[in-house]
């Protein structure tokens, strides 16, 4: 557990964003692919300041929302505010304020790494070319090299360092860790936490890689297939979901279903059964007891943010 | 903004598209083939008579009078046309109003004038460099000089094709000898037939600022220059001469108000020849002279014929409508389909021109058609009157093709 | 827009170099090509065929500019697409409108540039060996060969922005059918009294391929 770290400073709106409105605003969002629907008035907040982290298993509208997020897609219904704006119809002062990360590390492969700083520095008045060489010059390449001609691992940092040398108040992430070993992830999450910590950025990221998120984020939104999405901070998710085991000779035949106390059952490969929930010990063994169980060998394990993800949005 | 232009371009696009293809294909895969009624004046029968197609190879041979031939006997009508059929069949020499005519006599003696609409000079493109060819070769047989000329603003201008350079003393030279025949430049008009494949050579007729004619001919490196008598407020349009066996005949020459004349030689005289009903801009006018009866022809939907004396006084004129394409099933079908043919072609001339024929009131039904087509449409997608608008205009307008376009577009919505 | 120039100095760079190279051969070869007509055909005859017959001695030219503008639309419009990396312009401070007719705009001047040559080439060589109306001719000729090229080149941003697979397709069928009206006869001078028309038709295309551009940017959701 990280909590001693992020501690009550993580858990607490920092001051600025108290006061200041929300960076992204989500109301009664609703998009579908021809009858697929896959938003269905969905709502929620980023206040200015926070590092959220959009977590949800593959096909749960992941990167519907994102391409939404970034202006990329047009909502059916709902409105979807970013910066105070419409997402989609972003005006040039406000497209300065945020930063996008495309999933796959989008870059102008024909473009050499000075060529890129030289492109993009045209566009923002807050550049920061200092930054930018700060963090591109430490793959201690030629500055003449050629984007295309990088590793992913090395194209990520180009990309990075250009999103940060924008100096935006925004960052939209998608899926940064793709493609990235584990030495590049760590690198990218080091530079990326230290930027918004410093400064105070706002960011959304999403990533497959739900483990860095722990390290990242202040606050989680969790989708869920057919269920309305939850969002809260980390350390509220960490402290109040929680993990109980039943050992094996307790389990019965048929599970009990879940149920509003009793989150997620969930049979692990050696026979034991991990309940999830949001109920403190004693409700969840009343709860198990109700069913005719044992609920008497029941003990409560700690969870990595993972594991809690896994938990939360099931296995399959 | 970007879109609502974008969709108009899009629309415009295909609407412009399908109006030139979708009648273009329809009548590749059912128009009937209708040849051009052909009309004559038999100096035998002393009548009109004609060759019609009535499509799929059905040839029907009649007189104006009603009379019906099989061809052969509708050949032997036209003894000059035919003179060698004629001579196959033994039944030359031939007795026409008292003259007895042998296979010479009628070869020698038809001769045919033709100026179609596509060959009037304003009518296609020109590069005005011309070759005068020496008329008096001092040989058999006709050949191109090493020069060219064009005229300018102030003078005649030969260039010596080899080096592609002006010839300073023959452009001099002709150029003075125009001026001492009064000539006035900058020319209107230069007429030749410009070939060596032809029996002699007539030089080529200029005319000059004032609407005079001259005649420019070369012996040599030599100029000829004749000032010709042609009415100087002729107006002269195109002048087509045709160098045929007989030199005495030696051309046409139109008129901008339309009058067409036979030119003569050597005393330059212009015969009026019948024109009532002629549209030099649509119509080919032929010219069959014989000693005979000379019959001028010319109109497509409706053929006109007038025959003249040997002197080319008209005595009888007819006119008869040609079977017509437009009465067909597949034809009022397309008319009632295609509120109107977008067409960019070349039908009268090299110059490719956009057409639009409009189908008249039948179109209506069309369009009602497609308006209740995209109405249904509309009410599928949901859409409000007011997104629907833009294309219920176009369509109203534009009929199928419209439709097509505005079906195929992306949909305009109001955000 | 200075910057977006520069982006796509160095993107088109090298297909540039390859079209200069490319039309610097032509014209050296139509040169030569003519130059050899007439070593072996008497002059006045070649004349003779040129005015009179319609032989166009510049035919070669035809689909140059065709190629040069469908290359010259592919090479900058392809890598935008490929991965949709045209977001990362997108997202650039600038209006889309502006954005994507600053694309174009850099493309097209690029394109008539080469054009241009193509015209002078045709002009100067054809102006070696024929008198003045000769190469007014031909020029007036090889004009709708030139707006061909043009559509090509606006056909190519209309078809590759589109995202929907069905309507590139749809798209490909009517900037060939502008191109189809561009080659439609073998007369000299032909399009003398069309060719307002056609530089609509192709002009059309444009704000079109702006259309494209928007439905890449909000998804293609139509």
């Amino acid at each position: 557990m990280t909590s001693a770290e992020t501690g009550d400073a993580g858990s607490e709106p920092r001051v600025s964003a108290a006061v200041a409105p929300a960076a992204v605003a989500v109301e009664g969002l609703t998009h579908r692919y021809g009858p697929r629907i896959i938003h269905e008035d969905l709502s929620f907040t980023v206040g200015t300041g926070r590092i959220l982290g959009l977590l949800g298993k593959n096909g749960v509208g992941k990167t519907t929302l994102i391409k939404i997020l970034m202006g990329f897609l047009a909502p059916n219904a709902g409105r979807c505010r970013v910066l105070g704006e419409p997402s989609h119809r972003l005006s040039p002062a406000t497209k300065r304020r945020i930063g996008l990360v495309f999933e796959g590390h989008l870059a102008y492969d024909f473009l050499s790494i000075a060529e890129t700083e030289r492109f993009f520095a045209a566009w923002y008045p807050r550049w920061r070319r200092d930054l930018f060489y700060d963090l591109v010059d430490r793959l201690d390449l030629p500055r003449t090299h050629r984007v295309g001609h990088l590793s992913e691992g090395q194209r990520s940092q180009v990309v990075l360092a250009t999103v940060m040398a924008q100096d935006p108040d925004l960052l939209i992430l998608d899926d940064y860790t793709m493609g990235l070993d584990a030495g590049y992830r760590r690198l990218f999450l080091d530079f990326l936490v230290h930027f918004a910590r410093a400064d105070g950025k706002t960011l959304l990221v999403t990533s497959h890689v739900v483990q860095d998120m722990e390290r990242l984020v202040d606050d989680v939104l969790i989708l869920r297939r057919g269920s309305p999405p939850l969002q809260t901070t980390l350390d509220d998710f960490l402290g109040r979901f929680r993990r109980y085991r039943l050992p094996a000779e307790a389990v019965p035949a048929a599970l009990p279903p879940s149920c509003e106390t009793l989150h997620a059952l969930q049979p692990e490969v050696d026979g034991s059964l991990s309940v999830f929930a949001f109920a403190e010990p004693a409700a969840v063994s009343a709860a198990l007891a109700g069913h005719g169980l044992n609920a008497g060998m029941l003990i409560e394990t700690p969870m990595t943010l993972e594991d809690a993800f896994v938990g939360y949005t099931g296995t399959y | 903004m970007t879109r609502a232009l974008g969709w108009l371009a899009m629309v415009l696009l295909l609407t412009v598209l399908s109006a030139i293809v979708l009648p273009r294909l329809y009548e590749m895969a059912f128009a009937r083939d209708i040849a051009p009624t052909y009309l004559f004046f038999s100096p035998v029968a002393k009548t009109f008579i004609f060759r019609e197609h009535r499509g799929d190879h059905d040839f029907s041979y009649a007189s104006a009078d009603g009379e019906t031939y099989d061809r052969r006997g509708f050949e032997q009508l036209l003894p000059f046309m035919y003179h060698r059929n004629m001579e196959l069949w033994g039944l030359l020499p031939v007795e026409i109003d008292g003259q007895l005519f042998d296979r010479d006599a009628m070869r020698d003696s038809l001769q045919v004038f033709e100026l179609k609409a596509r060959e009037i000079t304003d009518r296609r493109p020109d590069i005005p460099v011309y070759a005068l060819l020496d008329a008096a070769p001092g040989r058999a047989g006709l050949s191109f000089p090493e020069d060219v000329f064009r005229m300018t603003r102030s003078r005649i201008e030969f260039i010596d094709v080899d080096v592609n350079r002006l010839d300073e003393p023959l452009t001099e030279r002709f150029t003075r000898a125009l001026r001492e025949a009064g000539f006035v430049f900058p020319a209107r008009l230069v007429a030749g037939r410009q070939t060596i494949l032809k029996p002699f050579d007539a030089g080529v007729f200029l005319v000059d600022a004032d609407g005079s004619v001259f005649h420019l001919r070369r012996e040599g490196d030599a100029p000829r220059v004749t000032r010709t008598p042609i009415p100087r407020n002729l107006g002269i349009r195109h002048i087509k001469i045709v160098e045929n066996a007989r030199p005495d005949l030696l051309g046409l020459i139109l008129a901008d108000s339309g009058r067409l004349f036979l030119l003569t030689m050597p005393d330059y005289q212009l015969v009026a020849l019948p024109t009532q009903g002629y549209d030099p801009d649509r119509m080919d006018y032929r010219l069959v002279v014989n000693p005979v009866n000379p019959t001028a022809t010319f109109g497509h939907a409706i053929v006109h014929g007038v025959a003249m004396t040997p002197d080319f006084e008209p005595i009888a004129d007819y006119a008869r409508a040609a079977p017509d394409a437009t009465t067909t099933r597949q034809a009022r079908i397309a008319g009632a389909l295609f509120p109107f043919v977008l067409a960019l072609d070349d039908e009268a001339g090299p110059y490719l021109r956009w057409r639009i024929l409009w189908n008249g009131w039948p179109a209506l039904i069309g369009i009602a058609l497609s308006l209740a087509a995209f109405a249904l449409v509309s009410r599928l997608r949901g859409a409000s009157l007011r997104d629907a608008l833009p294309g219920v205009v176009i369509v109203a307008v534009t009929g199928v093709f419209g439709l097509i376009a505005v079906l195929a577009s992306p949909w305009l919505r109001s955000r | 827009m200075r910057a977006l120039l520069f982006k796509e100095w160095i993107k088109l760079r090298p297909w540039l170099a390859l079209l200069v190279v490319g039309h610097l051969t032509f014209a050296v070869w139509f040169f030569l090509s003519m130059r050899q007509e007439f070593r072996v055909e008497h002059a006045e005859i070649i004349f003779h065929q040129a005015s009179r017959i319609g032989r166009l001695f510049y035919d070669d030219l035809r689909y140059v500019p065709l190629v040069t503008g469908a290359l010259l639309g592919v090479a900058q419009f392809l890598p935008e697409v490929s991965r949709g990396r045209l977001r990362l312009a997108m997202h650039l401070p600038v209006p889309l409108g502006a954005l994507m007719a600053g694309h174009l705009a850099l493309g097209l001047a690029a394109l008539l540039v080469l054009l241009a040559f193509d015209l002078g080439a045709l002009a100067v060589t054809v102006g070696v060996f024929f008198p003045a109306p000769f190469v007014a001719s031909a020029v007036a000729t090889a004009l709708p060969w030139m707006l061909a090229g043009v559509a090509a080149y606006l056909g190519a941003a209309l078809v590759l922005l589109e995202p929907v697979r069905w309507r590139q397709a749809l798209n490909l069928v009517v900037v060939g059918g502008v191109i189809w009206l561009c080659h439609l006869s073998n007369a000299y001078g032909a399009y003398d009294l069309a060719l307002p028309g056609l530089v609509l038709l192709t002009v059309l295309i444009a704000p079109a391929a702006l259309l494209a551009a928007a439905r890449f940017r909000d998804g293609a959701v139509s």
